[in-house]
């Protein structure tokens, strides 16, 4: 018979502790989000003919919305104005919401400087624990752009209304936009630290007209995260009850921990 | 830090878990793919209503929130008490609990002791090759006790036990266990159950839950 180990006088096993999932949302609704990447732009966001942010700075991203799933009209009027008494700066007719998908809506410049509206379903999927997620999009009023992430290219020829993404490990990169096929002269966007953090989808988008010099970067983070497979804490085997049940007889103090000087570590960066 | 990991793990000459926690050379380069344009199809008739008065904030790249990181725990009941120190994965997916025995690692991914929200979870070896670890002294502990974290900082963080669970490691409720959102606790960790020596690991899981205590 292989024993169990028994737990301490006095403990109690509480099965609820660790069970129970939370219930899922509607699973006809999905997750909007709306960013204003339209430089020197005040706009009033409009969805349906109703206005959902008032005064919504070039830069700002929405708190994200849940919406019924259909068929939307997504407009941006300059601020003050709205349907009726004025023609938008951005329209997008008939914005298709999927239920249960997460869409952002991004007001931004084409690549020859016209304001419009691009939307982009967020890969939610859950990346592998300690990893994350890094999405980089062009929504700028540039021509095609490598993105470097610590000088080495990471996409390439990305172009206006494009993004790519990949799973990285979790960490800091410094990334940069440049000019595509310039070998990183061409230097759109300098070099930016950037968190891809662990179990999110980091979302880095350039945007902002050349011209006008109001090239720069947004980020949006999206929940993606996984739980580690396991958790493996017992080495030697020593723990079986009539070794453990010795050991705890002598009393706890007597700790073979001595295996191995405790070695001297440097300060861990953490986040 | 990856360094300082590996210096500890060689010291105990227990086997070395490479840890990659700085964003490495990416595997390949991505391809671009384009966003879905808005079709133009014409609207359709729908009554739902949309939310108004939407919040909105800045989405300039910024620092990451400084987190204060647990350095000491103690669980005065059963003469427990383990330095912290933070931990990721390995390479097999599996949370990286430290060789030394006489260290708690701390999943530095998920929420830390003292966070509004989530699982702060712990972990340290039962044993190692040469005998029962100090991690050891948590099966004695009973519900009510009283565990005590120090942090970085230097807050001192107080939780009462509130259920110790033996759980199957192919039955842990691993999403559960590690947490982000709910009920802000802590989980104290380690290994159980009856030894399998082909696998070379316990076939259960510890589990000490604690929620915040005020007093």
């Amino acid at each position: 018979m292989k024993g169990k180990l028994a737990i301490g006088a006095g403990a109690a096993l509480a099965i609820v502790a660790l069970g129970g999932a939370p219930a899922t949302a509607s699973t006809q609704e999905a997750t909007v989000s709306v960013l204003h990447l339209i430089p020197e732009t005040t706009v009033d966001a409009y969805i349906d003919g109703t206005e959902v942010i008032g005064g919504f700075e070039p830069g700002e991203l929405s708190d994200p919305m849940t919406l019924v799933a259909g068929s939307y009209d997504v407009e941006l009027y300059a601020e003050g104005e709205g349907p009726g008494d004025a023609e938008p700066v951005a329209r997008a007719s008939g914005v298709e919401v999927t239920a249960g998908v997460n869409l952002t809506i991004a007001g931004h410049l084409s690549e020859s400087g016209e304001p419009t509206l691009t939307a982009f379903p967020i890969d939610t999927d859950p990346v592998p624990a300690g990893q994350g997620r890094l999405t980089l999009r062009h929504l700028a009023a540039v021509p095609g752009a490598d993105i470097r992430a610590d000088g080495a290219v990471i996409v390439q020829g990305l172009r206006n209304s494009q993004e790519a993404s990949l799973v990285v490990p979790a960490g800091t990169v410094s990334a940069d936009l440049v000019r595509a096929d310039t070998q990183g002269v061409g230097v759109l966007v300098p070099p930016t630290d950037l968190e891809v953090a662990e179990g999110v989808n980091t979302i880095v988008t350039a945007w902002g007209s050349e011209d006008q010099e109001t090239l720069q970067l947004a980020v949006q983070v999206v929940e993606a995260h996984s739980a580690p497979r396991g958790v493996p804490s017992g080495i030697g085997g020593a723990a079986t009850p009539g070794a453990l049940g010795l050991l705890l007889a002598i009393g706890g103090a007597v700790w073979l921990a001595a295996i191995g000087a405790r070695a001297t570590r440097g300060a861990e960066a953490h986040r | 830090m990856a360094a300082s990991l590996a210096a500890a793990a060689v010291i105990t000459g227990i086997g070395l878990l490479a840890q990659q926690p700085t964003l490495q050379a990416p595997p390949s380069v991505a391809q671009p793919r384009s966003g879905p344009i808005a079709s133009q199809a014409p609207e359709a008739s729908r009554t739902s209503a949309v939310p108004t008065d939407v919040g909105r904030r800045d989405s300039a790249p910024s620092a990451a929130a400084a987190v204060d990181p647990p350095v000491d725990v103690r669980v005065p009941s059963v003469g427990l008490a383990l330095g912290v120190v933070p931990v990721g994965v390995r390479a097999d997916g599996q949370m990286d609990v430290p060789d030394l025995v006489t260290e708690l690692g701390w999943y530095r991914y998920g929420p830390a002791p003292g966070a509004a929200a989530g699982s702060a979870v712990l972990a340290a070896h039962v044993d190692s090759e040469l005998g029962s670890a100090p991690m050891a002294a948590v099966l004695r502990a009973a519900v009510g006790d009283a565990v005590e974290v120090t942090t970085g900082a230097g807050v001192e963080l107080r939780y009462r036990i509130v259920a110790i669970e033996q759980v199957s490691k192919r039955a842990l409720p691993l999403d559960s266990l590690f947490a982000r959102d709910g009920e802000h606790l802590l989980r104290l960790v380690t290994c159980a159950g009856a030894w399998d020596p082909t696998a070379r690991a316990y076939e259960d899981n510890i589990v000490v839950t604690a929620v915040p205590d005020a007093a």
